[in-house]
């Protein structure tokens, strides 16, 4: 231990630093869609041995031919010197090549190619990094990558125009229905947020006219993920989503302030995000939603009953916390415990209770299934890895309510013990998650690294474009969910209110709308520990 | 768990010689370790509380090694802080977890 291991050094006045910094702000699409060079040409810090003179026998081989695996030999295979100009070959052979292709990825810039590879030639690629990666390996990844949708499509080109137009016009109908949009990315929809109205010529103007109310119409197009650029648009009041490809809404659907009319029906959603309850909380604006139809989960009860039996069966039970107070509500006002839910933390406009649970799902360090009900949303390999004993595939949309007095149990860990903190996987991945280059590190893979590397790199990048996440118990940002549930919550809209003022109790609908009040809420934990508590409502750790 | 005749410690030693030594407690929460310390396996690390790494260099390794202590420091709290992780180092580190399963 003489020689101290001579550390990246990464001070404000590194280049390096400052190039971060720079891009810190700025989303990696949006460079590329303004010619700007992408983040390879300034030679990202992304690997240990960069800056790092004492490293370089990791690099002195990097024919990938001399290794096996992606990192498990870093060392070379034989003691032949590291041949400069094959080096050189090599970038040649490679930049060749990359002309070859026409990802889209790169149209941004004629010379990112030679950059990049210049940049691998001045700093080295540590040896299990393949070497071909940028176009061996990348094409096929690059294209599953949702963020590198900014080789945007006709659609999004036309959607753009169209935003542009409603900016420069200052209309707030932004209607891109019907465009046969596959994929929206957040640089097309971020430059709404500085949206203001044209102030009027009239007279009699007042000043709230000048702040926009922002509706946008995405319905029938083919979308498949939504951008986390369009829940920061404050100013947002109606959303139409309505007949879309979409298997979830992000939790960033939580953060609309001003929303008041949502649709998102004719989607394919299992479940709503936990989050959505913000939107009727009593700071939501929320007025009106249209959910269904969606082939959402449906509860059936471990002993055999339908939903229709559930729906009389469903006992109020306290609520889980939601946010970081308690809210509650309950149909029945002669529950002793809506005493204390005078003046409660919902809308006015809803009626919002907790019903009952699914039992609780673990995921390991990689979010491979370990524990818990089938969803019918499983794959398949995810149904096989769940003990088939103890599990059913109910078929339909069904899925198993766990017990009122029910318990999670996690699996046995890995290690000694079950704790809060994050896994070193969930640490890394998070700092993945960090840098600019996300949507390109799976790049720097090698063809031989596990393939669920390369997937949650993807979980990664998408996640980060979707808004990311929090644990829906302690509030902690994560990646890779731990735990995960399905809550049954009733959500139906009060009508008449003043009507039935003098009762607290909502009028009821027609049976199928009272079934369909009915929504399955997912909830996700960033640990194993992140856990529905016992027949109450689970604490935050925040509150402690 | 340590038996009377296990050192508390054990050390993590990286693919160019750097060594690290934590509490086995705390390298215990990779799988990988923890195997390799068990004295049923069978393994000289064992028998020497001597794990070395042909696949992780210093740099990685000495993160690791923070990251246990980090684990081990914060296992019962509810509150857990971030754990700060330089950019150069998230790929190397990523491969790292999943090759300790941790
Ligand atoms: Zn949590």
């Amino acid at each position: 231990m003489d020689e101290e291991p001579t550390l990246p050094s990464f001070s404000r006045s590194n280049p390096i630093a400052r190039r971060l910094d720079e891009l810190a702000g700025h989303p990696p699409r949006k460079r590329v869609r303004e010619n700007s060079p992408p983040p390879f040409s300034s030679d990202p810090p992304l690997f240990s041995s960069d800056d790092d003179p004492s490293a370089d026998n990791y690099t002195s081989k990097r024919q990938k031919r001399k290794y096996r695996g992606p990192w498990f030999h870093q060392q070379p295979a034989s003691d032949s010197p590291s041949d400069s100009s094959e080096q050189n070959q090599q970038m040649k052979g490679k930049r060749t090549l990359a002309r070859q292709f026409d990802s889209g990825v790169w149209l941004g810039s004629d010379g990112t190619e030679e950059d990049f590879a210049e940049g691998l030639e001045h700093h080295g690629v540590p040896s299990f990094i393949n070497p071909r990666a940028p176009i061996a390996l990348s094409y096929d990844h690059v294209r599953k990558m949702p963020t590198l949708q900014e080789s945007s499509t006709a659609a999004e080109d036309k959607a753009r125009q169209q935003i542009g137009e409603c900016l420069d016009e200052g209309t707030e109908d932004i209607i891109l229905s019907s465009f046969n949009l596959s994929s929206i990315s957040n640089s097309t929809i971020s430059p709404l947020a500085s949206f203001t109205c044209q102030p009027k010529s009239s007279a009699g103007v007042t000043f709230e006219s000048l702040i926009p109310d922002l509706r946008i119409f995405l319905h029938s197009n083919r979308l498949t993920s939504l951008p986390a650029s369009l829940f920061s648009l404050e100013r947002l009041t109606l959303l139409t989503l309505r007949d879309n490809q979409l298997d979830e809404l992000p939790p960033s659907i939580g953060n609309l302030p001003n929303i008041k009319e949502l649709n998102v029906s004719q989607n394919k959603l299992r479940y709503l995000p936990f989050e959505i309850l913000q939107l009727v909380s009593s700071a939501g604006k929320l007025k009106n939603a249209r959910l269904h139809p969606n082939p959402f989960l449906e509860p059936k009860d471990l002993h055999g009953q339908t939903e229709q039996d559930i729906q009389s069966d469903l006992e109020p039970v306290p609520s889980p916390v939601f946010g970081s107070s308690q809210h509650r509500q309950d149909i029945r006002p002669s529950t002793p415990i809506h005493d204390k839910d005078k003046g409660h933390h919902w809308s006015p406009y809803w009626h919002v209770a907790y019903k009952r649970r699914t039992q609780v799902r673990f995921r390991d360090i990689t979010g491979a299934l370990m524990k818990g009900p089938i969803f019918p949303s499983d794959s398949d390999q995810d149904k096989t890895r769940l003990t088939p004993s103890s599990n059913q595939d109910l078929g339909g949309n069904l899925v198993p309510l766990a017990d009122e007095n029910d318990c999670a149990e996690p699996p046995a860990p890995r290690g000694n013990q079950i704790s809060r903190a994050p896994s070193l996987m969930e640490v890394a991945l998070s700092a993945c998650s960090k840098t600019p280059q996300l949507p390109y590190l799976a790049e720097y893979l090698d063809n031989d690294s596990p393939e669920h590397l390369h997937t949650l790199l993807e979980q990664a990048c998408a996640k980060k474009d979707s808004g990311g996440s929090k644990c829906t118990i302690c509030k902690r940002d994560f990646i890779i969910a731990r735990t995960e549930w399905i809550e049954f919550w009733e959500l139906a809209k009060i009508e008449n209110r003043t009507a039935s003022a003098a009762s607290p109790l909502r009028q009821m609908g027609n049976e199928r709308d009272l079934v369909e009040s009915i929504v399955p809420l997912i909830r996700r934990g960033c640990s194993w520990l992140c856990v529905p508590e016992r027949g109450r409502a689970p604490v935050l750790c925040q509150d402690q | 768990m340590a038996t009377p005749s296990q050192s508390k410690y054990v050390t993590l030693v990286s693919n160019d010689g750097f060594e690290f030594v934590v509490l086995r407690e705390a390298a215990c929460v990779s799988g990988v370790i923890k195997r390799s310390l068990d004295p049923k396996s069978g393994f000289a690390e064992s028998a020497a509380g001597r794990v070395t790494f042909d696949e992780i260099n210093g740099i990685v390794l000495e993160k690791v090694a923070e990251y246990f202590n980090y684990n081990h420091k914060n296992r019962n709290r509810e509150d857990v802080p971030d754990m700060e992780i330089p950019p150069e180092l998230c790929l190397e580190l990523l491969m790292a977890a999943d090759f300790l399963d941790t």
